[in-house]
């Protein structure tokens, strides 16, 4: 404990940003182990696998810097995803079908994409209100609605996959920009997610509204007493939440042409993906402390761990099991963390001090 | 603000007739109380005695308050704590409301970030934070990008003042600011209290210290039950007096004390050491004592409790029972030992509190009650009639839940538990916090019927009349250190003990 008293901050500084260092040391053992992660299609192929989970794990940060959870936002996706395929059918048959030719087209898409994030952030403001007005815990709210959307969505496909004739929009959103090696992975799609990304980091970290909800998250009292408006806060974080879900959601069924209302029953889950990105990308359990673009750095290192490892001939089981030892270790570490801080709480340097000294004069004690 | 009204001398905050009410309690009893500019005035009275009641009037945590209240010569309703700060009052509580993984400047300018056009403007904020912590010296001490956990206690009191001097109050009330801190910090925080009120704000300081009252107050206020006692300049008043007029009329008659008799050393404590907490301690307790520990708030009175009761580590130092040595290191150990430690926190360290009153006072005895691995709490039924009998636990239904219970039957439920482990040695840390007065009485006469059955009782409590009352032999802690002793057989009163807490080395029969 003596040893702690000055804990440096070099060391606060790499814990928070551990991410980069995962993803580097990821990086280099899959460089030696497996030449072939550096080609171009492999780069095209994982930056693609990242797009869903990293869409879908911004709002969950802003929600988790809130000091909160939202664990509805895998039911939102598939909700986000059949609503935008289902809604499109109907728009598009409603507009003549092919016979009504890209006005159709673009309305229908236009329409259904209105939809789903409808939803989705109609969800986020039902979870809010319940988190900040009714003040249940987020757990317990958000489980419950997870239970609920996903009901919905099933009776939405009546269990079934929805999928959808025209490949007008995915041929637009999933055409590389450039076809020249190392850059082909920049589609539209990809610009989209860089681009949420970017806007939701520099709200964060830029404006006003940013830095209250880091101080919300990080203590709640001194946040009321400094005059910001707690509830709202949170409210408006789980909206956007749910529109970033449903917004992965929309967008990964687009490029799939097909929407299930059961994505990732088998294999990760998304919710999984999410939670633990944000946890391993330095986001503070607690809320607080957090940055959507480590969230999306820590999305691409597990992918890239999952690619290394299927390339390895190694299969799903592995898979689960890499991510759930790096979470492990991770939530370890802020808990001991926690605790440890929590022990310190109230402590007298000046005793410490002595304390130290005593020890220099006397043999140690046991 | 204008210059003419910092001008020393203006009554600055006027409380008229003010009351407060608490079910079964008037915890403020029409006070009148007045601060002016340019004064430290210091709140002083015993626990329980309504200053953090009155306290808590100011900063607008009560919206039921009976009274009038003025603020520079205007009436103002304090029922919230937005109108509190919009009047002028800004308050600095024992407890810092820091958010630990914020920075300092996003702490002292939360919710109020300058801002250009829409982005926060980083520079103006520096330079706006580093202003603010000139007015507290810390200026070139601390980068205003440092995380907040990374700052000290100390400093984070510092920064506390300087984020309440940020908004330009008229009235500053601190509530112990000194507790957690070390001789020469107080030191430090006095130096810049005093420029603080040279500038013309209204202190108001509550402490329990009476030599920091007399250091740095120019008039005190005593409350005693709720009750104004008297205002006066501190250099008009003595020490005792000021302490008579705290704990006003001797109840120490009103306990009857039975002569009993004491036996060998039960435990022996040796050089025990806490980091950062409790500093190379020592003492003895005998067979049938009552040791009573004492000390101000901070003084690392319940770590002590805690270190020896197996909860917190003990990094140096040595605990014999009986004369043999024991590892302190977990709980476990230590009840097995005959050691019990009761907390302070009944509510959240003390008992579950949606389980039975049965399944609570059972809860450290559960390899008692059974046979390999088949718990019968059937066979604890004895022991169970006996402890409700004995300390008159109502109601008499085992069942009940143990949050149903009113605060002295929890505190019983709670003794009662400790009690069915048949310690040795039983830790009681304020045994008495929060309870009535019937319940009070009785956990007194199961002390010393306990102390007089062979147990030996070490007594942590701030409650003077307790203490006293109860106590064989009083030792005193303050800072960490265990300072000195007082015996029966020089004599103590509540005067002597508070004095005695403050660090007054005088009054001690044996010292450290």
């Amino acid at each position: 404990m003596l040893k702690n008293i000055n804990r440096s901050n070099l060391v606060t500084k790499g814990n928070e940003n551990r991410i980069y260092i995962f993803l580097v040391i990821v990086f280099i053992v899959l460089a030696i182990a497996y030449p072939d992660f550096f080609s171009s299609s492999n780069i095209k192929a994982l930056t693609t696998t990242c797009l869903l989970p990293i869409l879908a794990s911004i709002g969950f940060t802003y929600v988790m810097i809130g000091g909160n959870f939202d664990l509805s936002i895998g039911a939102v996706i598939n909700a986000g995803s059949v609503i935008c395929m289902g809604e499109f059918n109907r728009f598009f048959t409603g507009f003549g079908g092919d016979s009504g030719g890209g006005g159709a087209l673009f309305g229908a898409w236009a329409l259904a994409f209105v939809c789903a994030i409808a939803i989705g952030v109609g969800i986020g403001a039902l979870n809010g209100f319940l988190v900040a007005k009714v003040k249940v815990h987020s757990f317990i709210v958000t489980i419950g609605m997870l239970t609920a959307v996903s009901g919905f969505v099933y009776t939405y496909s009546k269990g079934n996959t929805i999928s959808v004739n025209s490949y007008a929009l995915v041929d637009v959103i999933d055409k590389p920009l450039v076809s020249a090696p190392y850059i082909e992975m920049i589609t539209p799609r990809f610009i989209v997610v860089v681009a949420i990304v970017a806007i939701f980091e520099l709200v964060l970290l830029k404006t006003r509204w940013g830095y209250d909800l880091f101080m919300v998250g990080s203590n709640k009292e001194t946040a009321f007493q400094a005059g910001i408006n707690t509830e709202k806060k949170v409210f408006t974080s789980f909206m956007l939440s749910g529109f970033t879900a449903a917004l992965s959601g929309a967008l990964f069924a687009v490029s799939m042409n097909a929407a299930v209302p059961n994505y990732g029953e088998r294999g990760i889950a998304p919710l999984m993906m999410v939670l633990a990105s944000t946890i391993i990308g330095g986001t503070v359990m607690t809320g607080g402390s957090g940055s959507v673009v480590k969230t999306a750095i820590a999305v691409l290192t597990i992918q890239s761990i999952f690619n290394g490892l299927i390339s390895m001939g190694m299969g799903f089981d592995a898979q689960v099991l890499s991510a759930g030892v790096l979470l492990g270790a991770v939530v370890f570490y802020e808990s001991f963390s926690l605790y440890r801080q929590s022990l310190r709480k109230g402590e007298r340097p000046a005793l410490l001090r002595e304390a130290e000294e005593m020890k220099h004069r006397l043999p140690a004690k046991t | 603000m204008a210059d003419q009204e910092r001008e020393a001398g203006r009554v600055m905050l006027e409380m008229r007739g003010v009351s407060k009410q608490f079910p079964g309690t008037l915890a403020v009893d029409r006070v009148d109380f007045k601060v002016k500019t340019g004064e430290v005035h210091a709140l002083m009275g015993e626990n329980g005695a309504g200053k953090s009641t009155l306290m808590k009037m100011l900063a607008g945590l009560f919206n039921d308050y009976t009274g009038e209240i003025f603020v520079d010569g205007e009436p103002v309703k304090l029922t919230s704590p937005t109108l509190a700060k919009q009047a002028g009052v800004a308050m600095i509580y024992q407890e810092l409301s820091i958010a630990y993984n914020r920075t300092v400047q996003e702490n002292v300018f939360a919710g109020q970030m300058p801002v250009k056009g829409k982005i926060v403007d980083k520079h103006a904020l520096r330079d706006m934070t580093i202003d603010v912590l000139k007015q507290v010296k810390l200026d070139g001490k601390i980068d205003p990008a440092t995380p907040m956990k990374n700052i000290s206690q100390h400093e984070s009191q510092l920064i506390e003042i300087a984020k309440a001097l940020k908004d330009n109050p008229k009235i500053l009330v601190m509530d112990e600011p000194t507790s957690s801190l070390s001789t020469e910090e107080v030191g430090t925080m006095f130096d810049l209290i005093r420029e603080v009120k040279a500038k013309g704000y209204a202190l108001v300081y509550i402490s329990h210290h009476l030599q920091e009252v007399f250091d740095i107050a120019d008039r005190v206020t005593v409350l005693r039950d709720g009750k104004l006692i008297d205002t006066c300049n501190v250099k008009d008043v003595s020490k005792e007096a000021l302490v008579e007029m705290m704990v006003g009329q001797k109840m120490s008659d009103f306990y009857k004390r039975t002569d009993k008799a004491i036996g060998d050393v039960v435990l022996d404590v040796e050089g025990l050491t806490h980091y950062g907490f409790v500093h190379d301690v020592s003492f003895k307790l005998r067979k049938g004592e009552i040791l009573g520990l004492t000390g101000l708030a901070g003084s690392g009175r319940s770590e002590l409790g805690r270190v020896i009761g197996g909860i917190d580590r003990m990094n140096a130092g040595k605990c014999r029972i009986d004369g043999s040595e024991v590892k302190t290191k977990d709980m476990c150990n230590m009840v097995k030992h005959g050691v019990a430690y009761l907390t302070e926190n009944r509510k959240t360290e003390g008992l579950a509190l949606r389980l039975s009153a049965r399944d609570n006072i059972f809860s450290a005895i559960i390899p008692k009650l059974s046979k390999g691995p088949v718990y019968l709490p059937k066979s604890g039924d004895g022991v169970l009639n006996e402890l409700y009998e004995g300390l008159n636990i109502v109601p008499r239904d085992k069942n009940l839940t143990a949050s149903n219970l009113s605060g002295g039957n929890q505190q019983k439920v709670l003794l009662a538990k400790w009690m069915a482990t048949k310690p040795k040695v039983l830790i009681l840390d304020e045994p008495t916090r929060g309870v009535d007065v019937g319940a009070k009485k009785l956990i007194h006469e199961t002390i010393e019927k306990l102390a007089s059955e062979g147990i030996s009782v070490l007594l942590i409590s701030s409650d003077l009349p307790e203490i006293v009352s109860l106590a064989d032999r009083i030792i005193v802690m303050k800072q960490g250190h265990l300072i000195g002793e007082l015996t029966r057989e020089d004599g103590f009163d509540e005067s002597k003990v508070l004095l005695a807490s403050n660090g007054e080395r005088s009054v001690f029969s044996v010292e450290y």
